[in-house]
């Protein structure tokens, strides 16, 4: 035995000398100390520097942790260089003959080999957590971050280290059957090439030999999170290790030295094999049963769903948290009561499924008798019901733990038919509740607490009712940790270590949530509200940069708050609000195309760890006055610091990250309205949620920066105005162009998350908010204040549904037709804008002022209502007027300005336009001496039916495709021809132009139409150089060739700017059977331009 | 140590015959293999030293068969292949302490025995050299070293003298005989020379059959007769070589003076000399075995 040993150290210790003589491994230790340097050393500097390094690198364990997670892509690819070299490294070096003939085993030798590839690497590895300790020891110092190296040695032993053994025992098990050694390299590319780019975490994740799809991120408040599972899929491919092992030792050319020796290899890979079946299978039973235990689990609460339920008014919880044995146990006494017509004999109530009922009893102690299938608690009072409106008390005894991946039956992960929840490398969007014996997190949805009637399977369209309640809580934990709930919380240390917390609820709430763990807390009492900051001690370094600004800065956060309460027309309804820090897996995961997308925390607002860490607030201090120095701007500490803690405030209150893009997870603006309401019809409730946010952000923005660039109007009109159609035009994913088309197709109200997924909350997102914005413009944003306060004040604690909520827009002003929402939410139809005119003319009004009467007109062509906001530009200032367009309707508009008018431009809340809406005003000079009006009328629009005009967006257009170009995306980039949106190309809605570099002619852009009768027509050219650049680089000439019925004529234009950019081509005799077709070369020396041919009918 | 052939008989994909029915008892001292290119040397040495499985037969080492016992035989074997090489990126002595490893050593016996091996092959020197800048010699020495490394009761060494200076196949035959002592050593070659001086027992191998085996002294004694000397003119050379076999050659003034092993020609004045080894290798292979191999031909033509 001690032979056996010595043959295979001695192995290996030679082929990792051989290794570390090899340039490969150099190479990839290269690689490896660029990771680290990169995730370390550079985002250190970064921070240092005051860049936006993203949160995820600040946190303590997570940046050598993602060095780790992406070298692991990278070694893989030279484990394979490396580990292929196994058999034929004797040959090539003549020395198989020599080592054959040793008295090794062949197992010792190919286990030798083994051992020696994986230590080398495996020592390469250390070396790097050396220097990755080193590097976060110097963030340490440097920066201030906390200084934790077990978060990536955890990670490097549970995914690093078994995807490192897997992978070489599989490159060697490879080459000994494959023999190539080209093939099995092949092969093993192919492996890891198809897992990244197609597996991914499918098939139970038995494909994932490096964890890479897993679900892990670590957190700095609860680690890895849920690795359970993982634990297992790490185990399987250890045991697949041992198997392709003994399989390459059998499969290796040499004759055996002993059958025993052989047979002892069978037996391991026999067992072995047999184990790893084992457990894969346990893994794919585990989760298919788990799944079809929560499927079923969902069918039965379906059948419950119109039971008729109690309502239970107050909760009075004795709460022990933090025991190992069980996590949590509560005693809770609720107040039910029945306002149903009938008597209740049983009491339905749903409870997270890990958490057992151990006792209910009535008040007067009688027991009562009790059922509890997974999430569902049934009470059965059949000797005693609840008679219609009577109260009466019950205590229900619980305790265990918390299925944090379980509970909201509808999104579970990865399951057909269900709303999508899907887990990924970085997030663990299926975790969205925690309980450990230091930490909790746990919102009302993941059921913590008896809340009655079942929790899922209800239709989406008529949601589950919320029941309110107030509650008081007395929680008992550690005394270092601190409990945050809805309401104020007050501790009394106990014996032992422990304290209780006693939280008093006293306005109703839809859901009691939970949090606990050892924070930091800020606390300031605003005019209404406490202002509570709950926060990890590491996360918010350096605040007190804003000590010298204090007033200043809580003046900002008063006016916030009063600005909410200004848009939603009531003050705030909790005593106090509460920012909490939360892992950063409880909050990506509401951003999937979810229904509800929050986690229910009335008077809490999460903030993730990440954009909490990532905040440095000096150095962002530092950052902002060197610009505000370089800008010219005021660069006082006062004004600065200020603006930088606004900032930071925002990002709480009204995120805008690619996470949280909408930012209405986090924003205290449900506070106000949602929270008090029961609001039935989801798209009103996202759309109002959305509309509120937009509102608050543009207030807040003005109010506080008022000199910045004017922020966008909403989600839609920022996808409008951006000019990279590739780059932004896209909501979740998801291109404008095929919003629109989707959006003609499904009127709004039939779209469910179910059968459209993410497309249906892109759609409601582009759509809903624009169009209760709209609603709100048209009676003034005061009435519409007043709207919701009418709302709440009718409806407080009681189901609304946007009939209820039209109802209060109505009372304010009566023209909002009562088929509003029909009309925008039930229709498909969608309105598109174009400015017909755009003149002003000088007056004299008598008063020693000229002034400048514009007229504009603007018409909708398409059918259905519009409404929008007409801007004009002068020097000064800004010119507003809201505009209502009926079905193909075109109005004019007439108003007087001061100064003179630039631009008008046209800003839809809703439509199918892609680009600005915009014309130059032209004025003409005379001076007319009348009174200036101010007025708008519609007009009929003269459309010439005989002029047929093909633009660039249209269907007759085409411009070849060069090949190279395939592979491109978008495909109208590359050699040839590009898409480019300019206010000054011709269009209808999607003002775009196509151009292209000159070249030498071969690739012509192409007009095609059908004219409707023979004749002469017309030809004209349109091209607009508006701008200096094009001015400059546009080609002096285009070769035009247009096919008539008397041949093909070539034409050679000078473009050059014409009154309304058409530029005549001339007369030609069409045929109505043949195509009209006109080619544009691409010949030239500058930019060509193709953007729309006009054929009019002469005679 | 006694080494018992039988019937052995390898046969290569293809249908090639590299060993046909050898038999062959060697034991201690040293023995030696000759036989032209593809006659099988490699082959036999290969399955002594268990990198090959016979097609049939069996070789049986102090009466066990190797193919059940090939930890024993791989215990204390030494094995020079005729093509050796080692990993370029390491020294000498690095090298045979890594082979020394796998035969067991450690410790002050392995720095021991890589020392006196390194010594006795004349490499001690540059042990600290990269194998890569050896010359091809040192490379065949170094390989000579490594087969003796783990002091190996058996030595296979295949063509160990190729490529090797003549003062250095001197010490290598020297080194040899000392070592023949208590070993048994298979060595083979083309060099006749090789083994004349050393070796006890030869055997001749031609096409994968065994055809002779004995003292040389024996396969001299056949010949003996049958070597001739004689001068001749340049223009005479072609007919004697027709009906000859040509052994050397050495012009002198003018003339050419020949060795040759056959039957005298007609004509010719010629003296019969006393043969060498080499002469009788030349005799043997060309008459013995040539009629030989011709009967076989012509039985598998039919
Ligand atoms: N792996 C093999 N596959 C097929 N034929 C082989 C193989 N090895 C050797 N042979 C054939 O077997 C025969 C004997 O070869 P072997 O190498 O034993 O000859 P040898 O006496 O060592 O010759 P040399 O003096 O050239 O080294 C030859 O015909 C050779 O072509
Ligand atoms: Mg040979």
């Amino acid at each position: 035995m001690p032979n056996t040993l010595r043959y295979i150290l001695a192995v290996a210790a030679n082929e990792r000398m051989l290794m570390y003589r090899s340039a490969k491994f150099w190479v990839l230790a290269s690689m490896g100390v660029f990771f680290i340097i990169f995730f370390l050393f550079a985002m250190t500097v970064g921070t240092i520097m005051g860049d936006g390094v993203p949160g995820e690198f600040l946190l303590e364990g997570t940046d050598a942790y993602l060095a780790f997670y992406f070298f692991g892509y990278v070694q893989v690819i030279l484990i394979i260089f490396v580990a292929v070299d196994f058999r034929k490294l004797e040959e090539k070096w003549r020395l198989h003959e020599v080592m054959l003939s040793k008295p090794m085993t062949t197992a010792n030798w190919v286990t030798g080999k083994y051992l020696g590839v994986v230590t080398s690497i495996l020592y390469l590895n250390l070396f790097l957590m050396i220097l990755a300790a080193i590097g976060r020891f110097i963030k340490f110092l440097v920066i201030g971050s906390g200084f934790n190296i077990l978060p990536f040695i955890k990670y490097f032993a549970i995914a690093t280290f078994p995807s490192i053994l897997f992978m070489i025992a599989l490159v060697f098990f490879l080459v000994s059957l494959v023999r190539v050694q080209v093939i099995a390299m092949l092969l093993a590319a192919s492996y890891v090439a198809g897992l990244w780019f197609y597996i991914h975490h499918k098939f139970y994740g038995l494909l994932d030999y490096g964890s890479f799809f897993a679900s892990i991120f670590h957190s700095d408040l609860i680690g890895f999170g849920d690795i359970q599972s993982l634990l297992w899929q790490r185990l399987f491919f250890v045991l697949l290790t041992v198997v392709l092992i003994s399989l390459s030792i059998l499969l290796y050319p040499r004759l055996s030295q002993s059958k025993v020796s052989k047979r002892m290899t069978w037996a391991v890979l026999v067992l072995f094999a047999v184990a790893s079946g084992v457990v894969g299978y346990s893994i794919v039973e585990k989760s298919r049963s788990q799944q079809q235990i929560r499927l079923a689990d969902r069918v039965e609460q379906k059948k419950w769903i119109s039971e008729p339920l109690c309502r239970v008014e107050h909760y009075d919880f004795d709460i022990i948290h933090g025991e190992r044995e069980s996590l949590l146990q509560v005693k809770v006494r609720m107040v039910v009561h029945n306002a149903n017509q009938a008597p209740l004999d049983s009491l339905l109530f749903s409870l997270n499924g890990k958490l057992s009922v151990e006792r209910v009893n009535r008040h007067d102690g009688e027991s009562i008798e009790f059922t509890q299938r997974n999430q569902l608690v049934f009470l059965n009072l059949a000797g005693n019901p609840l008679l219609p409106s009577e109260t009466d008390t019950i205590r229900i005894q619980y305790a265990g733990d918390i299925d944090a991946v379980g509970f909201q039956l509808d999104r579970l992960p990865n399951l057909k038919g269900l709303i999508d929840k899907s887990d990924g490398p970085w997030i663990q969007p299926s975790i969205s509740a925690w309980l450990s014996e230091d930490f909790a997190v746990l919102p009302a949805e993941c059921g913590w607490y008896p809340v009655p009637g079942a929790a899922a399977g209800h239709p989406y369209y008529s949601p589950k009712p919320k029941n309110f309640s107030t509650a008081t809580l007395r929680v008992v934990t550690n005394e270092n940790l601190r409990v945050v709930s809805q309401g104020v919380a007050e501790a009394t240390p106990l014996d032992d270590g422990k304290a209780e917390t006693t939280i008093r609820v006293k306005s109703p709430v839809q859901g009691l949530s939970l949090n606990i763990g050892e924070y930091q807390l800020l606390s300031h009492q605003f005019k209404q509200t406490t202002l509570d900051f709950y926060y990890q001690k590491n996360h918010l370094l350096d605040y007190d940069v804003f000590a010298e600004v204090a007033d200043t800065c809580l003046a900002a956060v008063e006016r916030m708050l009063e600005i909410f309460e200004e848009i939603c027309g009531v003050p705030y309804p909790y005593e106090r609000l509460v920012l909490v820090e939360v892992p950063l897996h409880m909050q990506v995961f509401v951003d999937r195309h979810g229904v509800d997308n929050v986690l229910l925390q009335p008077g809490v607002i999460m903030v993730d760890e990440v954009s909490l860490a990532s905040n440095r607030l000096a150095s962002k201090v530092k950052k902002s006055t060197k610009r505000a120095r370089r800008r010219g701007q005021d660069d006082s500490p006062i004004r600065v610091k200020r603006d930088v803690f606004i900032e930071m405030v925002l990002d709480y209150f009204l995120p805008d990250n690619i996470w949280r893009r909408d930012g209405s997870i986090s924003s205290p603006m449900r506070n106000y309205v949602h929270f008090n309401l029961d609001i039935a019809d989801p798209v009103l409730a996202r759309a109002l949620e959305l509309q509120l946010h937009e509102e608050a952000d543009r207030r807040i923005h003005d109010t506080f920066y008022p000199d910045r660039r004017e922020i966008s109007f909403s989600a839609n009109d920022r996808m409008r105005q951006h000019d990279n159609r590739w780059m932004v035009r896209r909501i979740y994913g998801i291109e404008i162009d095929s919003l629109v088309s989707g959006l003609l197709q499904k009127p709004l109200s039939q779209l469910t998350p179910e059968s459209d997924g993410v497309f249906y909350r892109a759609a409601i997102d582009f759509k809903a908010p624009p169009v209760l914005q709209m609603l709100s413009e048209r009676i003034t944003p005061e009435n519409y204040a007043n709207a919701l306060r009418n709302l709440l004040d009718e409806y407080r604690y009681q189901r609304v549904g946007r009939t209820d909520y039209l109802k209060m827009i109505q009372t304010s002003i009566k023209d909002i037709p009562p088929d509003f929402f029909a009309e925008w939410f039930d229709q498909a139809t969608l309105p598109g804008y174009r400015i017909t005119k755009a003149e002003a003319e000088k007056i004299d009004t008598g008063q020693m002022k000229i002034l400048y009467q514009v007229s504009t007109r603007v018409l909708n062509g398409e059918k259905g209502a519009g409404f929008v906001r007409l801007v004009c530009d002068t020097n000064k200032d800004k010119i507003l007027r809201n505009v209502e367009l009926g079905s193909y309707q075109e109005k004019e508009i007439q108003f007087a300005v001061p100064d003179e008018p630039q631009t008008v431009q046209v800003l839809p809340y809703f439509s199918r336009n892609s680009g600005n809406i915009r014309k130059q005003v032209s004025i003409t000079n005379r001076i007319s001496r009348r009174t200036a009006v101010d007025t708008s009328f519609v007009v009929t629009s003269i459309e010439d039916s005989l002029s047929i005009i093909v633009d660039d967006q249209d269907k007759g257009f085409f411009t070849p495709v060069s090949s190279e170009q395939r592979f491109l995306r978008p495909p109208s980039k590359g050699r040839s021809w590009w898409e480019w949106t300019s206010s000054l190309a011709y269009g209808k809605y999607y003002f775009g132009l196509h151009a292209k570099r000159g070249g030498r002619g071969e690739y012509p852009a192409r007009w095609e139409t059908a004219v409707p009768r023979d004749g002469d027509y017309e030809l004209n050219f349109f091209v607009k150089i508006g701008s200096r650049w094009w001015q400059r680089n546009i080609s002096q000439k285009f070769k035009i060739y247009v096919t008539s019925a008397d041949g093909t004529f070539p034409i050679e234009l000078r473009p050059q700017n014409t009154s309304d950019g058409w530029f005549p081509l001339g007369r030609f005799r069409l045929s109505k059977e043949d195509p009209a077709v006109v080619e544009l070369s691409d010949e030239g020396n500058g930019y060509i331009i193709a953007d729309a041919i006009r054929w009019e009918f002469v005679e | 140590m006694q080494i018992t052939i039988r019937n052995l008989n390898k046969v290569y994909s293809g249908d090639v015959y590299a060993l046909r029915d050898v038999s062959l008892d060697i034991s201690e001292g040293m023995f030696g293999l000759l036989g032209p290119n593809g006659a099988g040397k490699t082959t036999l040495m290969k399955i002594l030293a268990t990198l090959e499985q016979p097609t049939s037969g069996e070789v049986l080492v102090d009466g066990e068969n190797i193919s059940v016992r090939r930890r024993e035989v791989r215990s204390t074997l030494g094995y020079l292949p005729q093509f050796f090489g080692a990993y370029p990126q390491m020294t000498g002595s690095e090298f045979l302490r890594y082979i020394g490893r796998l035969c067991g050593f450690s410790g002050k016996a392995l720095k021991e025995s890589v020392e006196e091996n390194l010594i006795r092959v004349g490499l001690f020197e540059v042990r600290d050299r990269k194998v890569k800048t050896y010359s091809g010699g040192m490379l065949r020495r170094l390989g000579v070293a490594q087969a003796l490394v783990g002091n190996p009761k058996l030595l296979i060494i295949d063509e160990p003298t190729t490529g090797l200076d003549p003062e250095e196949r001197i010490r290598f035959r020297n080194l040899l005989s000392v070592l023949s002592r208590d070993k048994v050593i298979i060595l083979s070659t083309h060099i006749v020379g090789d083994i004349s001086s050393t070796c006890e027992n030869i055997a001749l191998l031609s096409h994968g059959r065994l055809v002779f085996r004995g003292h040389p002294e024996s396969l001299v004694d056949q010949a003996s007769g049958k070597v001739w000397q004689a001068a001749c003119d340049e223009e005479d050379f072609g007919m004697i070589s027709e009906q000859m076999n040509v052994i050397s050659t050495i012009p002198v003034e003018g003339r050419l003076l020949l060795r040759l092993v056959g039957e005298p020609v007609d004509g010719f004045e010629m003296q019969t000399v006393p043969p060498n080894l080499e002469d009788a290798y030349m005799h043997f292979m060309e008459n013995v075995v040539g009629e030989h191999v011709e009967e076989e031909a012509g039985v598998m033509e039919d």
